[in-house]
């Protein structure tokens, strides 16, 4: 499918049928926002039309060999057994047997997805540089900016942490700060790098102050705002193309929602048998808040998991926490797919890096720039292996993906024009993905 | 303006301490004075790949054991240039393994438990031993009447060691930890006199059972040898265990952890108990990044041996456990993963990554 030349070099002016009711309704889901499900034509109505993506990101570099693309009985293979899944000819670590059952549902598995080689949000950015002129959106930036439903009561963009190490935040950069996450962490701001011990990991579920403070009554805080976006819109006079001024007063523009939205957030409104089905670690818990975002609308969320950096100990530590991931990602996919979701949502897993094949003396692995990663879900094509490594795993032995590449294919199968263009600060047009990028078409439905 | 630093540059450039001001780099220990032990003779054996696991063969110089490769290979020490006798055991790793008379016994990540006759070099029976959970380590009783194993199903396993029957289910270590993620059973030990078998688990807690009954009849737990951090990782665990000579204490090693991706900044630790008593009578944590992954007391004397397996120890020291330090190391180079005193005490086997020593001491 080839996308429509632009009049003027600017996607913003390029308005389609489809794109116009498309819009519109995502205005009306918007807008009613977290009484969707209270009246189900629209609930139903959402479900059909407006596309989102979870990503689960798992940071530090999860072991490619203790997951997606095990080599037992070779010297890099570790000592865990492979098992075969419901792909046929495709096995798994046997520390996911869960997803070893369901994967051709709703799956499918990238083996040869190039990487970083250090701890950065390089992977995060498409590979594009953190310094220069242009500072580039992160993915989850682009995704929210285009899925986004114009008015929206809930937020756009979610990112969770359940841990205090490296998360690697999104940034929307040029786009505006509009875009930039809600970022729920452990201590609800920026956290410092490892090493960093805690006895306890910190839950958080919600966005911190998401609630009126003591004192202050929900009449009082409406008349402030409403004078806040008054004199606002006076000095907004003149200045309507000034991003940072936009970005401000959307910021406070949309705390009602953020507000209004707090039940979202509250995994007390689950059922017991619900709760337990995720799991009671902090990863499962957030999932579950996740999903209840994605159910309400928010077009982008992402759940974070590490830390997986096992220079030592890499066999206890992924003996611990793949079961973890094997288990909430099937129920994850289970509950999205019962729920009529999982046709509009894609669930993919990605990280900075994968491990090396080389087992160091500490019984771990390093730093390897090469990894799997997975879509599940809306846009993609179950089922579909793509890309191998060598016997050992040293290696990609074909179809290497780049960052540029998995981005576009996110990106197509949620319904993005993977090069349509924004303009930077200085007026310049930057794709979402490089000049020329091409999707995976064999993973794409 | 010359800044502080740039002082403080300046002087350690000039005093040649600019990697200790650093902390780049570390000052070299003190030499130990020399310790009880003499080494009369150091043998090195040929292995390929990494040894896991090693029981020596009384009387003899020399051992078998399990590797990484899945192989069993007989080390004969006493002709360091033989290729050593090796047959496929495992599709995985060799985790441990256990001489019971002729009767060799190994447990491998493959979930299996083994019988060889170990003339013949061939297969006896074969258990799924542990519901296809890793099974970690083997031990047998002194008398070789009897096999223990232990897997991640938490359960502790007693087996005849001649039918291969299963004799107990020992079952009373938690199969989660609290922050709710599976535990690892990673070790047992039987008693010198063969009346109790202990245990111990990730959470650094060893279970007494009394052979004959199967009754649980003590409970101890080491807290430092597990912490449960920020970034979601549980780590550490008794790795390995062992009864005084007289039964009545139990020592537990592994590690205090630092960060705990990397190993750095992480002490070995041996905690031992009366366990009896549940009283702690030792904790004695060494300052080298790693895991004490395996331990023998010495038969006679108040000394107890433990081999560093992870990090930058790569030696077995020797602690007298009446002074509370270390006395004497034996350094390996290489990480260690198990270790073997024979009865006598006058030989000391040490397996790891690529290596296999054995050492002929004398007092």
């Amino acid at each position: 499918m080839t996308f429509r030349k632009k009049t003027c070099g600017s996607s913003e002016h390029f308005v389609d049928r489809r794109a116009f009711l498309g819009a519109a309704g995502a205005f009306l889901g918007g807008a009613y926002g977290l009484n969707a499900f209270a009246q189900p034509a629209l609930g139903q109505q959402l479900q059909r039309d407006q596309k989102r993506v979870l990503m689960i990101f798992l940071n530090g570099g999860m072991s490619q060999y203790e997951s997606w693309d095990p080599k037992p009985g070779t010297t890099t293979g570790g000592p865990f057994q492979s098992i075969p899944t419901s792909i046929p000819g495709y096995r798994i670590s046997e520390l996911m047997p869960r997803m070893a059952a369901c994967l051709h549902r709703h799956t499918a598995v990238i083996r040869s997805q190039l990487a970083v080689s250090d701890h950065n949000d390089a992977t995060i950015f498409g590979g594009k540089p953190k310094t220069g002129p242009v500072r580039y959106p992160s993915l989850g930036s682009m995704i929210a900016k285009e899925l986004a439903s114009p008015n929206s009561q809930v937020p756009h963009h979610v990112m969770f942490t359940n841990y205090p190490g490296a998360n690697y935040f999104e940034n929307a950069g040029f786009l505006g700060a509009t875009w930039n996450p809600i970022n729920i962490t452990p201590n609800g701001s920026r956290p410092v790098m490892p090493p960093f011990m805690f006895s306890e990991p910190i839950l958080r579920l919600a966005p911190p102050a998401n609630t009126l403070p003591p004192g202050l009554s929900d009449a009082d805080h409406r008349e402030r705002e409403a004078l806040r976006a008054e004199l606002g819109s006076r000095f907004g006079v003149g200045r309507e193309r000034d991003g940072v001024l936009l970005s401000h007063g959307g910021a406070y523009g949309r705390v009602r929602g953020l507000m209004e939205s707090a039940r979202l957030f509250d995994i007390g409104q689950e059922s017991a048998s619900m709760r337990a089905r995720y799991g009671s670690t902090p990863f499962g818990q957030q999932m579950l808040v996740a999903r209840r975002l994605i159910e309400a609308g928010v077009p982008y969320v992402r759940v974070n998991r590490g830390w997986w950096d096992h220079h030592g100990q890499n066999f206890e530590f992924h003996q611990e926490m793949v079961p973890e991931l094997d288990h909430v990602m099937s129920v994850l996919l289970e509950d999205l797919q019962e729920r009529g979701l999982l046709r509009n949502t894609l669930v993919a897993t990605f990280s900075e890096m994968g491990r090396t094949p080389s087992i160091n003396d500490n019984n771990g692995r390093d730093h390897f720039p090469r990894m799997s990663v997975t879509l599940s879900g809306c846009g993609v094509r179950p089922g579909v292996v793509y890309g191998s490594t060598n016997n050992d795993g040293t290696n990609i032995a074909n179809n290497p993906v780049s960052l540029q590449q998995f981005f576009a294919t996110v990106m197509r199968a949620v319904g993005i024009d993977h090069q349509k263009e924004n303009l930077n600060t200085d007026g310049r047009p930057v794709p979402l993905t490089d000049y020329g990028t091409q999707p995976i078409a064999e993973v794409l439905a | 303006m010359i800044t502080r630093s740039l002082w403080t540059l300046i002087l350690c450039l000039a005093t040649g301490t600019f990697a200790f001001a650093q902390g780049k780099e570390k000052k070299p220990a003190p030499p130990l004075p020399p310790g009880p032990l003499t080494v009369k003779a150091t043998q090195e054996a040929k292995v390929s790949g990494d040894i896991l696991c090693v029981v020596p063969i009384p009387g003899t110089g020399k051992a078998y054991a399990g590797g990484s490769k899945g192989k069993i290979s007989l080390l004969d020490f006493d002709n360091p240039k033989s290729t050593p006798d090796t047959w496929d055991a495992h599709v995985s790793y060799v985790s441990g393994l256990a001489l019971a008379g002729k009767v060799l016994v190994s447990a491998g990540s493959d979930h299996k438990l083994i019988w060889w006759n170990t003339e013949t070099k061939e297969k006896i029976r074969e258990i799924v031993a542990h519901d296809k959970k890793w099974i970690r380590g083997v031990a047998s009783s002194p008398d070789g009447k009897l096999v223990a194993s232990v897997g991640d199903d938490m359960v502790c396993r007693l087996w005849d060691a001649g039918s291969g029957k299963r004799v107990h289910d020992l079952v009373g270590h938690d199969k989660l930890i609290p922050q709710t993620f599976v535990s690892k059973l990673y070790c047992c030990r039987f008693s010198a006199d063969g009346k109790y078998l202990a245990s111990g688990d990730q959470t650094g807690t060893a279970i007494v059972w009394e052979v004959a009954s199967g009754k649980q009849v003590g409970k101890v737990r080491a807290p430092h040898l597990m912490q449960f951090d920020g970034n979601g990782h549980s780590y550490g665990g008794c790795r390995a265990l062992a009864f005084s000579p007289d039964g009545s204490h139990l020592a537990l090693v592994g590690n205090i952890a630092g960060d705990t991706s990397t190993i750095l900044g992480s002490k070995a630790l041996v905690h031992i108990f009366d366990w009896k008593a549940d009283k702690e009578t030792h904790y004695l944590p060494v300052k080298i990044n790693g895991f004490f992954e395996s331990v023998q007391y010495h038969p006679k004397e108040p000394w107890l041996f433990a081999g560093c397996g992870a990090g930058d120890g790569k030696k077995v020291v020797l602690f007298d456990l009446d002074k509370k330090a270390i006395v004497q190391e034996f350094p390996v180079g290489r990480p260690i993963l198990d270790i073997a005193l024979n009865a006598s005490a006058d030989a000391l086997v040490a397996v790891g990554r690529t290596k296999a020593l054995r050492w002929q001491l004398s007092k």
